[in-house]
């Protein structure tokens, strides 16, 4: 009865994913509270022109990592109803299993979002955003966001007034993914080639990287009741 | 085989377990009887490796349970206080996640003869959120003896029960013992406790009372009148 | 547990500790005021870098504290080390405070605003805004030991994000940055493939 690490990662994202894709919160949250931000910003800040385009990954890259940290609280929030987080505790699997299952789930539904989200945002902001390159960008971004976002999401789960203490807690640790999103976004939406990007995919990469390392060696301790 | 000995679990400065020893032979069932807050569920927890104890020594199917935490949790079946289904997906698909999850070999035969057995076959591509109580118990059940575990632990199985329901619990638990599976049951109902006809053990002020005197008094007679 | 056996000797080595350190103190300051030499451009304002650059460091110091005794307590699961992880947050939030403060303050009599992108400026600010979160989730967290294990968690992730602050030696960053991929990527490797293998875990 062994069970490979990857199917079981597998079996916990897939029935995150089955469940919204029917009821669809968690995108549906995300989708809609960053299109908001993204307005009520472009109202509040009032740009035109040049400024306005310069704001524009700005706004799409804070707008998306606040509205997360809704989906991210969603995603936990149905684990603890009807106690499942005890029974994913149950099986017979090393716990991370739960946290990249989960973070999976969380990483397709907020790259989507995003997919979602930019469009608008080139257009209220008289952008380019709609180029290939910045699926990668925002691929890496996303990564680190859903593996760090799951994993505090988890922290808070277990405290009080946890939807008030993620942002709080999520929001300092993702500032340089936020710095590193917005500085490549603008290079590559200013004409820039994907190696003009470099050094801040570089920084994205080796966060990536040290957040699955951080994550792999203290979720234990973040899930034990 | 359960074997606990001296276990104390604290939650700051509250002292749950205290000391608390405690064994269960295979074929012979033991009923845990207290009152509210006796430190049951925080027992069966424990054992179930969801809580680590402060300290003690816990041996479930000869494993420790806080070094070989995975492999226990193999052998092991916990059914909780909460039904542990994803509301939102249906009977078929919970039982399809544990199976995946539990990594059993025939998974969709197994999912498919334990529906018919709690008898919500006709239900099984129905959300779990429209089930019944009594059925949302009946589906718990069926996630229960999925994997075939050996050590079987219930925390107050009986509540929320249907009239199917019973004759379910019943019948496996029967058929458990019989396999000569350990099994340890939690509840507060002193008198099915003893209608089964087991081994009953009190836990009071954190620690097992000899099994010797087992007298109804009121803080384990609440449930007693048609709890 | 510690705490009152200790208490006779902790209040020896305490007033020791405060009669060197007000010792000290006082020899620091002197220095600063009469011994270093006046600044050509800006005068005695300049004198406010000998607090400021203090005053963030320990802050900093501070945090790395809290990062490291989290580990540790998530290996030992000793309490004390919690307690040395919380009262080191919160020396450490005063300190990051006063550094803004002083920095802010430096801002304003240098270049005539309160507040700059200046990226030393903007970890300190950053690293305020983590010790509030990280009292914050304390504040939340009634159960001792969960409290001690998710602060610990939180504290390691928070001293590992440090190193990726952009911050003014961008090289010095890079190079950091580098080898702790890499060192962790190596480690990742090895744990990935003891799962693979199937290993026992908690």
């Amino acid at each position: 009865m062994r069970v490979s690490f990857l199917r079981a990662v597998w079996a916990v994202a897939r029935k995150d994913l089955a469940t919204e894709v029917r009821t669809g919160e968690m995108l549906g949250g995300v989708w809609v509270f960053s299109l908001l931000g993204a307005f009520v910003l472009g109202l509040a800040l009032d740009l035109r022109g040049d400024a306005a385009r310069e704001a524009a990954a700005g706004v799409l890259w804070a707008t998306v990592m606040l509205a997360g940290t809704l989906g991210l609280n969603r995603s936990l929030a149905r684990e603890q109803a009807g106690g499942c987080l005890d029974g994913l505790r149950l099986a017979p699997v090393d716990r991370s299993t739960i946290l990249f299952g989960k973070a999976v789930g969380a990483f397709l539904v907020m790259g989507l979002a995003e997919v979602l989200l930019a469009p608008f945002i080139s257009v209220l902001f008289g952008a380019d955003l709609l180029r290939w390159p910045l699926l990668l960008v925002g691929g890496l971004g996303t990564l680190g966001y859903a593996l760090v976002g799951t994993m505090l999401a988890t922290v808070a789960l277990r405290a009080r007034a946890r939807e008030v203490l993620l942002p709080v807690l999520l929001l300092p640790i993702a500032v340089p993914l936020l710095i590193a999103c917005v500085r490549a976004t603008q290079v590559l939406a200013a004409g820039g080639a994907l190696a003009a990007a470099g050094r801040w995919l570089r920084l994205l990469v080796v966060y990536d990287l040290v957040m699955l390392a951080v994550a792999m060696l203290t979720f234990d301790a973040a899930v034990e009741e | 085989m359960i074997e606990v000995r001296s276990l104390v679990k604290c939650f700051g400065a509250r002292r749950v377990l205290d000391g608390l020893s405690l064994r269960v032979e295979p074929g012979q069932p033991v009923v845990l009887i207290g009152a509210n807050g006796a430190g049951k569920t925080t027992l069966m927890r424990i054992l179930a490796t969801l809580m680590r104890p402060t300290s003690g020594s816990i041996w479930v199917g000869g494993l420790n349970v806080c070094s070989a935490g995975r492999q226990v949790r193999r052998i092991v079946g916990f059914l909780s206080h909460q039904p542990l289904l994803y509301e939102d997906l249906t009977a078929e698909e919970n039982l399809r996640l544990y199976a995946r999850l539990y990594g059993l070999a025939d998974e969709r035969g197994r999912v498919g003869a334990l529906l018919e057995r709690a008898g919500l076959a006709a239900w099984r591509a129905e959300r779990v959120r429209v089930f019944s109580r009594g059925m949302q118990q009946r589906l718990a059940l069926a996630r229960l003896f999925l994997h075939r575990p050996h050590v079987l632990l219930l925390d107050e199985p009986h509540s929320g029960l249907d009239a199917p329901g019973l004759e379910l619990l019943e019948g496996l638990l029967r058929e458990a013992a019989g396999a000569g599976d350990t099994i340890l049951m939690a509840t507060h109902d002193d008198v099915r406790a003893r209608a089964v006809g087991w081994r009953v053990q009190r836990l009071a002020g954190g620690r097992c009372m000899p099994a010797a005197d087992v007298a109804v008094d009121g803080a384990c007679g609440q449930g007693a009148h048609g709890g | 547990m510690h705490v009152e056996g200790g208490k006779v000797k902790a209040g020896c080595t305490g007033f020791l500790l405060a009669i060197v350190g007000a010792g000290v103190m006082l020899a620091a300051l002197a220095m600063v005021f009469l011994v270093a030499p006046r600044e050509a451009t800006m005068g005695d304002v300049q004198r406010i870098f000998y607090f400021h650059v203090a005053f963030a460091w320990v802050g900093f110091l501070a945090f790395l504290v809290t990062g490291v005794s989290g580990a540790l307590y998530l290996v030992w699961r000793a309490q004390g080390l919690d307690w040395l992880g919380s009262s080191s947050a919160e020396v450490g939030l005063v300190f990051i405070s006063a550094a803004l403060l002083a920095g802010s303050l430096w801002a304003r009599l240098t270049w005539g605003t309160y507040w700059t992108r200046e990226p030393r400026l903007t970890i300190s600010a950053l690293q305020w805004l983590v010790y509030a979160a990280y009292l914050m989730l304390r504040r939340a967290v009634d159960d001792p030991q969960r409290r001690a294990r998710l602060g610990a968690v939180y504290g390691i992730t928070d001293e590992l994000h440090q190193y990726f602050v952009p911050s003014r030696s961008a090289e010095g960053l890079d190079a950091l940055a580098d080898a702790l991929g890499s060192f962790l990527g190596a480690w990742l490797y090895a744990r990935v493939a003891r799962l693979a293998a199937g290993a026992v875990s908690r």
